[in-house]
């Protein structure tokens, strides 16, 4: 059986430092986070059957990483129900007083085009970077590590109502600055 | 509301109703639908790495 060399795994350190970066969004911590993970894997590099990739080998251990990482800061900073950073505000303004949009969103054309657009990417990445900071943690949680509702709400110790409240705030402030600084000036 | 969470967990019966009702209705609902969707491919590429260089 072929074992994997350091060569080989330092070839994943890119992209799960990217992986690492979306979820905790502070570069030393996923340095130290990625280090662990590329460390775990070269210590336990003869129990890497081949059944699955190694990139699929290395993003488990990174995810369990990164899951102790958030454990971690949670318990130095706990998640509040109510605490986004002021989010709340500026989201409530998006809506009239019955519930529904202040401003309807338009339609975004082919969206799926500005994927091949490296510039859409910059601004994705800008977007992406405007959520607050525990707002992200969530939505990336979620969205990156696709973990489920449950383990969510275990792992910061929140209900799915107040769940659900995050990651709809998340997704209003994605959108919202998505249309205003790309997909701007499209039909209603 | 409703279709933000549909993302998480599925709808009951009368909430599917009243959300394809709604949808008929409502344009920007419809677009924000379609865009949640988008947000949700956008997110898991860029993860991936498969963004234009």
């Amino acid at each position: 059986m072929n074992e994997l060399s350091d060569q080989d795994l330092q070839r994943y350190r890119p992209y799960l430092l990217r992986y690492a970066l979306l979820q905790l969004r502070n570069p030393d911590l996923a340095e130290d986070v990625v280090q662990e993970t590329l460390l775990a894997a070269l210590e336990g590099r003869a129990r890497f059957s081949g059944n699955s990739s190694p990139k699929t080998w290395l993003t488990g251990i990174l995810k369990h990483k990164i899951i102790d990482a958030i454990r971690k800061k949670s318990r130095e900073q706990p998640l509040a129900a109510g605490d986004d950073g002021g989010d709340a505000e500026t989201v409530d303004t998006l809506f009239k007083g019955d519930g529904h949009w202040q401003q309807m969103p338009a339609t975004w054309g082919n969206p799926a085009q500005a994927l091949e657009d490296r510039k859409f990417w910059e601004i994705f990445e800008l977007c992406s970077r405007l959520m607050p900071e525990r707002t992200a943690r969530v939505f990336m949680l979620r969205e990156v590590m696709e973990l489920t509702t449950e383990e969510i709400c275990q792992e910061l110790a929140i209900t799915p109502t107040n769940l659900w409240v995050i990651l709809h705030r998340a997704r209003l402030s994605l959108r919202e600055c998505l249309e205003i600084k790309w997909f701007g000036g499209a039909k209603r | 509301m409703l279709l933000s969470q549909a993302q998480e967990r599925p709808l009951g019966r009368a909430e599917r109703w009243s959300v394809q009702v709604h949808l008929f209705l409502c344009n920007g609902c419809r677009n924000f639908r379609t865009q949640l969707e988008f947000l949700r491919a956008a997110v898991r590429r860029y993860r991936d790495g498969g963004e234009a260089r």
